[in-house]
């Protein structure tokens, strides 16, 4: 019986307690922040309950908005969105960096999900302003109306682009087989997995949002590369574009590796918004066969490049006889940006034989071109771990 | 009393287990030592070290290692000791070579990347034929090249087959998965043709028939598995051409063991192309990026 007495009076206590304390942060806080900040619209359950504590600390913190902790720190602790990732292949940058901020409001909001803007679209704008500021003829519903997360997701996916799923099973979701069958009528095959090849999910100038740019066999007819029964090899692109592809090809590094059709890995045979016909923006079309590549590069702490150079302007995309199918040897691609390359006090160059392996001297010898965890994108540690491979005696 | 038996018993069956435990994971990697590295030798300033060296053939009969030196146009060949012996450009004709084998008569079959073609040198004559190949019409490109039973066995880059030719270039056998992204490097074998498929590392083991035999997922994280070889007791050795490692895995798929690692230092690989057991039981790693094929032993 003395034990119900103690727990009920301490209970009691606990409540009256935060209440109090809840109800004395609001009294104290909205003194100097002004209350309509905080309030109408979708507001965060702290703020609604006055919990401003939860958060901020009243007197000092070594976080900026005297945040208790960092801002993914506070948010992680009581929005489990990890458990979402389930070792995702693709995560969204803002939630990468911990930049949960970048796109919602921590207090109030006008829409749901306390986003910054009312509709989803409205806060992708602000980073991909460039790529969704385009104006199309024809749009896409889901884009117009701002609606990215219909096929997006803002957090994780282990789809390319963050998509939900993978096209076509993404667009069978709002498009039937029906109907995309009564589309299609009199194709050549059955339409398969590649909506996007022909198809652009945001709009176009053209009807039935097809790509702005064609492909010319396409543009003239499906039966100049189909027959139907064959799938269309690589052999069958070559037969147009020997003059300009094949001496690429015939190099010790290149790029033949699909079974059947090695052009349609990286471009599309029949539309796309590029003039090269690719699939996508450079590297959203490596990425999905050189994911270390790119995982490594987002988890080096000095990654390289860091302006929006594209993997073409290092590597020759076809083939050539460079290791990693550069394009030139490891001084001159490098020297295309670094000015300064071959101009500074280490020797490098043909004559110069690195110690460890008595090959010509490069940048690669030191650093690594995707980038690193020590500064310069050097290998090892510049102040001496890396120096001692070869100066013995430093 | 009893107490304390249990304590040193207890002790006993720890110690066990962790040197097991030890013995289990790393005796395969420690068990590998460095024994030389294949280079050419710096006599003078004309000389060039060798450059993208991708393909490796060994001879047993004259004991000698032969190494495609890609860049450079030429091939270089060393002893069983690991000695420089020779090079030979064949009149600066060479276009690419990437893999070759040598045949008992003195005739050296050469993969010419360069030309896409799959070259006949005849060192007694000195003549040389550079021959394009193709496959019910489709044009092929030579990747990794084979010997066995008298027959070529080549890796088509393109569609990632192995495709057999009698030695006198006509069609036999094509090996090939259906529904698999193509090989990234094959080995031949007396129990048949084991390929690893590109990128996912998949290793498939095919009859010389062409039957699949059997489907092995390596257990195990590799960034970029590219090349392989089949050890003497049965073990898988695959190159992650990224990571810098041989990893071992058992013919079940699981992972034994992991060695070397990414670097230019000794026993480091950067840009490894080719993987290859020699008859005296030494592992050669053809180290395309640190310009030398270095050879391992247990």
């Amino acid at each position: 019986m003395r034990h119900i007495m103690v727990t009920i009076i301490l209970t009691f206590a606990a409540l009256v307690f935060s209440m109090t304390s809840a109800s004395a942060a609001r009294t104290v806080c909205f003194s100097c922040h002004a209350r309509k900040n905080f309030s109408g619209g979708v507001v965060h359950k702290p703020v609604a309950r006055g919990k401003c504590t939860l958060c901020h600390s009243p007197h000092v913190a070594k976080n900026k908005g005297l945040l208790q902790k960092s801002v993914s720190g506070l948010c992680l602790g009581c929005h489990d969105i990890e458990k979402e990732e389930k070792g995702a292949l693709l995560i969204h940058k803002p939630v990468k960096n911990g930049n949960c901020l970048a796109c919602h409001n921590p207090h109030k909001s006008k829409g749901r999900g306390l986003l910054r803007e009312d509709r989803p679209g409205q806060v992708c704008y602000r980073c991909h302003e460039a790529e969704l500021a385009a104006k199309f003829k024809y749009s896409h519903s889901p884009f117009k109306a701002g609606n990215c997360d219909a096929c997006h997701s803002p957090h994780y996916a282990d789809h390319f682009l963050l998509l939900k799923s993978e096209p076509p099973e993404l667009c069978r979701q709002c498009h039937p087989d029906a109907a995309i069958a009564r589309g299609h009528k009199g194709f050549p095959r059955k339409p398969g997995k590649g909506c996007l090849t022909c198809h652009n999910p945001h709009g176009s100038n053209n009807k039935n949002l097809i790509r702005n740019v064609l492909h010319q066999p396409y543009k003239e007819g499906c039966d100049n590369c189909h027959d139907g029964k064959v799938p269309v090899t690589t052999d069958m692109c070559l037969e147009c574009h020997e003059d300009d592809i094949q001496k690429d090809l015939f190099t010790s590094h290149n790029h033949l590796v699909d079974p059947v059709n090695a052009c349609v890995k990286c471009h599309s045979p029949h539309a796309s918004d590029r003039k090269d016909l690719l699939r996508g923006r450079q590297e959203r079309v490596c990425r999905p066969c050189h994911i270390d590549t790119f995982k490594r590069k987002e988890d080096a702490l000095h990654p390289h490049p860091k302006d929006k150079a594209t993997c073409k302007d290092c590597h020759a995309v076809h083939g050539s006889n460079q290791i990693a199918m550069l394009k030139g040897d490891g001084i001159k691609v490098c020297a295309n940006c670094h000015e300064t390359q071959g101009k500074f006090t280490h020797p490098v160059g043909d004559k110069v034989h690195d110690p460890r392996t008595g090959q010509p001297l490069t940048c690669v010898s030191c650093h690594y071109p995707h980038g690193t965890n020590f500064e310069f994108n050097l290998k090892l540690n510049g102040a001496r771990d890396l120096c001692i491979q070869c100066h013995r005696s430093y | 009393m009893k107490g304390s038996l249990l304590i040193r018993t207890t002790r006993v069956i720890l110690w066990a287990l962790l040197i097991s435990l030890a013995l289990t994971v790393d005796a395969g990697a420690t068990a590998w030592q460095w024994q030389f590295s294949l280079k050419a030798p710096i006599i003078n300033k004309d000389s060039k070290p060798m450059l993208m060296p991708a393909g490796l053939f060994i001879d047993p009969v004259r004991k000698l290692y032969y190494v495609a030196d890609t860049e450079n146009n030429r091939l270089v060949s060393f002893t069983d000791k690991g000695e420089f012996k020779n090079m030979f450009d064949a009149g600066k004709r060479l276009n690419s070579p990437y893999d070759l084998i040598r045949e008992k008569g003195g005739v050296l079959w050469v993969v010419e990347a360069g030309r896409n073609s799959l070259t006949r040198i005849d060192l007694k004559s000195r003549k040389m034929e550079s021959k394009s190949l193709e496959w019910n019409g489709d044009i092929v490109f030579p990747h990794r090249l084979a010997e066995y039973d008298n027959a070529f066995y080549i890796l088509d880059k393109k569609s990632g087959d192995v495709l057999c030719y009698s030695n006198k270039l006509k069609q036999k056998t094509r090996y090939m998965v259906k529904g698999s992204r193509g090989f990234a490097d094959f080995k031949v074998r007396k129990d048949g043709i084991w390929g690893i498929e590109r990128l996912n590392g998949t290793v498939y083991h095919l009859g010389h028939n062409g039957k699949l035999i059997n489907k092995i997922i390596p257990k195990g994280e590799m960034s970029f598995p590219y090349a392989l070889e089949i050890g003497p007791a049965g073990l898988i050795y695959i190159v992650d051409r990224h990571a810098g490692t041989i990893n071992v895995f058992d013919q079940a798929g699981r992972f034994k063991y992991r060695f070397l690692g990414a670097g230019q230092v000794r026993g480091r690989l950067y840009y490894p192309e080719e993987l290859m057991f020699d008859p005296w039981g030494r592992l050669c790693v053809v180290d395309s990026g640190n310009g030398r094929v270095e050879v391992f032993s247990r």
